[in-house]
């Protein structure tokens, strides 16, 4: 099993993010995302609970697919949690198909930024375990290693794209006046 | 985005609008009393016939239980 961490920051603030993470998809920048849907969702004192499902297609290099029968589209499944008392979010995601090959499990972990109001912290711990044996258990998971730190970097355009337009919204919502205000997104 | 049943897309859509209305303007300001509970319950019936119809259910609901990493939320 590998392990891998991540931080990042966002020139937004976190009631931003957080409901950008739940308007995800689509976006340009995450097309293998094909369906999503909201299986569960509940409020338990101050914390807003969500379990959703997205098909994505194609996750598997295709050296390991040609090993082993698998799906051309997997699902994926996120917990998610948001305490508005305590502006904390936690999501975790984890893949439901052909685990043996390839299982990785993702919780980020989403805060205010210390000492900037308009700017949050998405740490992101990644496990990546493969069971597959023939030798192959270590290329596959350092496939998963290296394919999990690109997406990385898709998934950041991602949200900064969504950001972007969460942010449009909101202005279009307060009219032009206060348009000012708001900062405009970073480069990645 | 899609719904995983094509027929729930347009009920996902409904529900979406009213719970991004509410998740921005009650529920981050404190306000945690849910709403858009009867839309959900369309939508989410919707979906779980969707999923039993291609036969995820059982996949999706022993996924919920687990804990593989013992990762906290």
């Amino acid at each position: 099993m590998k392990v891998f961490r991540h931080s990042t920051e966002f020139d937004a603030p976190w009631s931003d993010v957080t409901f950008a993470i739940f308007n995800k998809y689509p976006n340009p920048f995450a097309k293998h995302v094909l369906q999503s849907d909201v299986l569960a969702r509940s409020v338990h004192g101050t914390t807003l609970t969500t379990t959703r499902v997205h098909r994505k297609s194609g996750s598997v290099p295709a050296w390991a697919a040609n090993l082993v029968k698998v799906n051309p589209v997997v699902l994926i499944l996120e917990d998610s949690s948001v305490d508005c008392a305590a502006r904390r979010m936690v999501t975790r995601t984890r893949n439901l198909d052909h685990r043996r090959m390839l299982y990785v499990e993702e919780v980020q972990e989403i805060t205010p930024h210390p000492t900037n109001p308009n700017a949050t912290v998405v740490t992101t711990t990644a496990h990546i375990s493969s069971d597959l044996g023939w030798g192959l258990t270590g290329r596959l998971e350092r496939f998963g290693v290296s394919r999990f730190a690109d997406n990385l970097q898709r998934s950041r355009m991602g949200m900064l794209h969504v950001l972007a337009s969460v942010r449009e919204k909101v202005k279009a919502a307060k009219g032009s006046a206060t348009g000012a205000a708001v900062p405009a997104p970073s480069a990645p | 985005m899609e719904s995983i049943g094509k027929n729930c897309t347009p009920l996902k859509h409904e529900y979406d609008a009213c719970f991004n209305k509410w998740y921005t303007e009650k529920f981050l300001k404190g306000e945690t009393t849910p709403e858009c509970t009867e839309l959900f319950e369309k939508y989410r019936q919707c979906v779980v016939a969707a999923i039993k119809e291609q036969k995820v259910d059982k996949m999706l609901s022993e996924a919920q239980k687990e804990t593989k990493f013992q990762s906290k939320i």
